[in-house]
């Protein structure tokens, strides 16, 4: 026993190579497997139905220092080419061009990084900025804190 | 015994100490960054629907799109890569339940060969070798190690009396038992490799110091502000107006006349420029952006190449280009390759002579120390 410990700990380190082992399974799923669970809110804004989805967790701090919030954003596929841009932000924008985080990628399932203010009185409210191909903007609003997820 | 000599001997057990513990995790991260480096290529060898013959007229590339998304109920393409004349043209597309795809494309005939989804092998060799598949734990996990490798090639110049004549004189007694084998083979694959050792740990160092002066809010920043399309640039219409590729990617090589084509991205948003990128030859570490209006086809701005980038930037672009070989084709991928299956060679073969030799060095070293310094042991020359 001794002598095996004498010649086998310079090969510790092979106990590394362990460590990826248990985020295979996610990493080759094409959907993430553990995932927290998530908070759905639907809206409407104007003609255009929103579904909003998050998980139900804090949201994370960035480098830079502010806290941002991940929002996955749904529409209805007939409307996905109606529809220019989906932007959110706590808080009722003053104009369109404060209209927030613009949500991107998949056009399916849009993502947005909302800031979220360091402080929350918990009256604050998220809210949802349509715009259309036509230069409509539509607006609707829910409170914060039914979709914000994670210990208060 | 001379003071110069009692002195090599300490640099020597630094030599041998410094990889010794860690050897077989540096074992491993050598190995998979090897594999990674021809991932590409692998792929290409084993999945048939990613090859092309090259022969013949491309095809533009909205026919190339609108192969893809005929192949894929629902599938949205949002990126174009080219990987010359032997591939096929990989259409990446967003699908309808939130994941994306990746349809191979026939350049020439517009066939859909396969599709391929979720992760590629290129990506998960990245993500092994990188950060050990868990960010960013695993990245400074591995990271970590190029202040040994730093180490064991400073040490291993200064114990190494006249390495340069491994250069000229390289001498592998085959025949000799497995000790002095191994130990020629360590000698000259390491001079030989000593450029390629420096390059690797000096980018690893980079990626070490770049990730935690981001994690410490020290951001060395350097990204441009992205360009966007001002709203009232945007036309007005009932739906989403298509986007003209063929006219982007004609303007795009208008502009840069000899860039050999690598992707093309659709806007994300309705607000972003289309891009397209590649290398245009007078500085190959540093692909070009072009930045087109979707709307119009026109040329917003070139960015990247040599004037356009700030200094973080380059040496970011240059840093990853030089740890990852991916700058000249094939042949710099494959010299990439081989000094890194040298390199792989080198951990384990300084693993096995450590094994058979410094072990027992290092108990008469400090066996010489315990006497009062007066007879460091002799018997074991590190020639």
């Amino acid at each position: 026993m001794r002598k095996f410990w004498q010649r086998g700990k310079f090969h510790l380190s092979a106990l590394m190579m362990l460590v990826p082992l248990p985020f295979l399974p996610d990493y080759f799923s094409p959907k993430p497997i553990f995932v927290p669970p998530e908070i759905r809110r639907d809206v409407a804004a104007g003609p255009f139905p929103v579904t909003l989805v998050t998980y139900d967790q804090a949201p994370r701090r960035m480098p830079t220092g502010e806290r941002m919030k991940e929002y996955h954003v749904h529409l209805r596929p007939t409307d996905i080419d109606r529809v220019r841009g989906v932007f959110l932000r706590v808080g009722k924008p003053r104009s369109l061009r404060a209209a927030g985080a613009l949500a991107f990628g998949n056009p399916y399932e849009r993502e947005a990084d909302v800031t979220v203010p360091d402080e929350l009185a918990g009256t604050e409210e998220l809210w949802v900025t349509v715009e259309d191909w036509s230069g409509g903007v539509h607006q609707a609003s829910l409170p914060l804190a039914d979709i914000f997820g994670g210990k208060r | 015994m001379s003071v110069g000599k009692s002195r090599t001997r300490l640099w020597f057990l630094w030599h041998s100490w410094l990889a010794m513990p860690i050897w077989a995790f540096l074992f491993f991260v050598c190995l998979t960054g090897t594999i990674a480096v021809v991932s590409t290529e692998i792929m290409w060898l084993v999945n048939p629907a990613m090859r092309a013959s090259g022969a013949g007229e491309p095809l533009p590339p909205s026919a190339l799109i609108a192969a893809a998304e005929a192949a894929a109920p629902g599938g949205r393409v949002s990126s174009l890569s080219w990987g010359g004349s032997h591939m096929a043209v990989g259409a990446r597309m967003a699908m309808p339940d939130g994941t994306s795809t990746t349809a191979w494309v026939n350049p020439v005939s517009g066939t859909v060969q396969g599709m391929s989804t979720g992760n590629s092998f290129r990506n998960f060799f990245r993500a092994l070798h990188g950060w050990l598949m868990t960010f960013p734990v695993g990245w400074y996990a591995v990271t970590l190690l190029a202040i040994p490798l730093v180490g064991s090639l400073i040490t291993g110049l200064v114990v190494y009396k006249r390495f340069w004549k491994s250069f000229y004189q390289p001498r592998i007694r085959w025949s000799q038992a497995p000790r002095v084998m191994w130990g020629d083979l360590h000698r000259v694959a390491g001079t030989w490799s000593i450029w390629f050792i420096a390059v690797i740990a000096v980018t690893s160092l980079w990626f070490l110091i770049y990730m935690m002066l981001f994690h410490l809010g020290m951001g060395l920043g350097g990204g441009k502000l992205p360009v966007l399309i001002a709203r009232d640039q945007i036309p007005v219409a009932a739906t989403a107006p298509k986007v003209d590729a063929d006219a982007v990617v004609r303007a795009a090589t208008a502009a840069l006349p000899d860039m050999r084509l690598r992707y093309l991205w659709l806007p994300g948003t309705a607000y972003d420029p289309a891009t397209v990128s590649g290398s245009s030859g007078q500085v190959p570490l540093l692909p070009d952006y072009v930045r087109v209006n979707p709307f119009t086809a026109e040329v917003i701005v070139i960015e990247g190449g040599m004037d356009a980038a700030s200094g973080i930037e380059l040496t970011r672009t240059i840093m990853r280009a030089l740890h990852t070989g991916d700058f000249g084709g094939l042949p710099v991928k494959l010299i990439w390759f081989a000094f890194g299956l040298l390199m792989t060679t080198l951990v384990f073969s300084g693993m096995l002579i450590w094994m058979k030799r410094t072990a027992r060095a290092t108990v008469e070293a400090v066996r010489g120390v315990r006497r009062g310094g007066a007879g460091m042991a002799e018997g074991s020359s590190n020639a």
